[in-house]
């Protein structure tokens, strides 16, 4: 999910094969990885956009991101007990990106936006199920030699976990209520991408619920929101759904507009915006790097500091989103860049 | 007997400065920002933007005191590279009573980037100095996350 489209040859390793090997199931637990992070930037510049921290919609977003922070989790631990080195510092995805890692919705393009009809409807593509259980509609971004869905995506990796029966060792593991459980075993992994897809798009494409029976997967909160109505069960039948009466007010959001290809022009950008956003990225350099040590050193404590650094980001990002920009077109975004990776970057 | 103040107004151009053991660059993070005086400046309860910000292009800052009026100071301009900015007093009962008040933060790299000096100077128009106890109380709060190296 890279904003120059130069194929990485490390995720296209894990395009569809008839068999596969450990090196395509390392090389794809890296590319999930790298997906479930890649959520995190656009999601959370959509919540802070969001004037009001304890709007519905915000509170809903928020659980949507600590359960893909949860997803990678499991996916570094998955890629931990296989004896690989799970990597956040040296993947981390640049914006506007065409496409997801590992060779997943190929064409999709993921901005860095504000929330709007258009953002929820990317929001949607990401999270989208087999079948839209409201709408009865499957997805039209399958492209061949990609997936059209994550769950498409952790099927495959599943069966590869079922075919090679990897040995599991559990040390270097990250266990915790932000990370998971231990994978150990194949059931352990099963569970795990159980997990991560009924969160996602819901239980088997069959109901709009996830795992706990009064929250609504991933796909169906965007879909509430897109829509302006709550889902509701339809009176007198099982496990039927629709969009009812209620309406699920759009948020007041901050008048941002979404990240230009290739930055901002930093010849035109204030000063005192350019160090906003100097800031912002230092402090999500400080969140990459803390993951990176979480699943490079097993600590927990990282983890946390992770999540610290992620307040710091928040800070910055309601100051930019509350600054008009230079072109008098609605207010600024975060850039979402990792300082240590490319220290030559001149541009805003 | 009655004692007479003399409280005529006239022009103050004020400078100050003070020695920090830690280069510029890191102390311009800290103090660089137009919204982060209150993470350094015990006088500053908080910085936040003001609601109207959208809606213009200038750049203001509500900055909170203990028990005063708020004030809004706007950024006349800001130099990263040289780690210097200079705002003006905006809208607030403080700016009405000290009047004409633009002010600047700059940070100097010193002994060849082993020290740095912040020097916050100011142009207003009152009858008395009515800035230097702010900025010194600012500068402790900088001595103390910056002290210089014992001699």
């Amino acid at each position: 999910m890279l904003m120059n489209t130069t194929p990485i040859p490390e995720l296209m390793e894990s395009r569809i094969e008839d068999r596969h090997t450990m090196k395509w199931l390392r090389n794809a637990l890296q590319s999930a990885i790298t997906l479930e992070f890649s959520t995190l930037p656009p999601y959370l510049t959509a919540l802070w956009s969001i004037k009001n921290e304890t709007d519905p919609v915000a509170i809903s977003i928020r659980e949507v991101v600590q359960e893909e922070m949860q997803h990678m989790g499991f996916v570094c631990n998955m890629l931990t007990a296989i004896g690989g080195k799970p990597q956040i510092a040296g993947q981390v995805p640049e914006y506007p990106a065409k496409g997801l890692p590992g060779g997943v919705m190929p064409d999709l393009v993921v901005d860095i936006d504000g929330l709007s009809q258009d953002s929820l409807v990317t929001f949607m593509t990401i999270e989208q199920p087999e079948i839209d259980v409201m709408t009865g509609k499957r997805p039209d971004l399958w492209k061949p030699g990609g997936y059209s869905t994550i769950g498409e995506f952790y099927d495959a990796i599943a069966a590869a976990f079922k075919e090679l029966k990897p040995t599991l060792t559990p040390v270097g593991q990250v266990i915790g209520p932000r990370t998971g459980w231990s994978i150990t075993s194949l059931d352990s992994v099963q569970r795990a991408i159980n997990t991560i897809k009924e969160q996602g798009e819901g239980s088997s494409g069959k109901s709009p619920v996830d795992l706990d029976p009064s929250d609504w997967s991933h796909y169906y909160r965007f879909a509430e929101v897109q829509k302006g109505r709550e889902i509701v069960p339809v009176p007198g039948q099982k496990d039927k759904w629709m969009y009812g009466d209620q309406p699920l007010p759009f948020p007041d959001v901050w008048p941002v507009v979404k990240l230009p290809k290739g930055g901002y022009d930093r010849d035109r950008v204030l000063g005192a915006v350019s160090h906003l956003m100097d800031q912002f990225d230092k402090a999500y350099t400080a969140l990459i790097d803390e993951l990176q040590n979480t699943w490079t050193n097993g600590d927990q404590a990282a983890l946390w500091r992770a999540i610290e650094a992620m307040f710091a980001m928040q800070e910055h990002a309601l100051a930019l989103m509350k600054t008009p920009r230079y072109d008098g077109k609605g207010t600024y975004v975060p850039r979402w860049r990792y300082l240590a990776a490319e220290p030559q970057r001149r541009s805003s | 007997m009655t004692v007479t103040v003399d409280k005529k107004m006239r022009d103050w151009h004020v400078a100050q400065t003070v020695e920090l053991g830690a280069p510029a660059k890191e102390v311009w993070d800290l103090i660089g920002g137009f919204y982060t005086l209150h993470k350094w400046h015990p006088d500053i309860l908080k910085t936040d933007i003001p609601p109207e910000q959208t809606e213009t292009s200038a750049v203001r800052r509500l900055l909170t005191f203990p028990g005063q009026p708020t004030t809004t100071e706007e950024l006349i301009m800001m130099d990263n590279e040289h780690f210097h900015y200079t705002y003006r007093w905006h809208a607030g009962a403080w700016g009405e009573k000290v009047q004409k008040y633009v002010a600047s933060l700059r940070v100097i790299d010193i002994d060849d980037g082993r020290r740095s000096i912040v020097q916050w100077s100011s142009t207003f128009y009152y009858f008395e100095d009515a800035l230097h106890e702010f900025y010194w109380n600012g500068f402790r709060a900088l001595q103390k996350r910056f002290p210089l190296p014992p001699k």
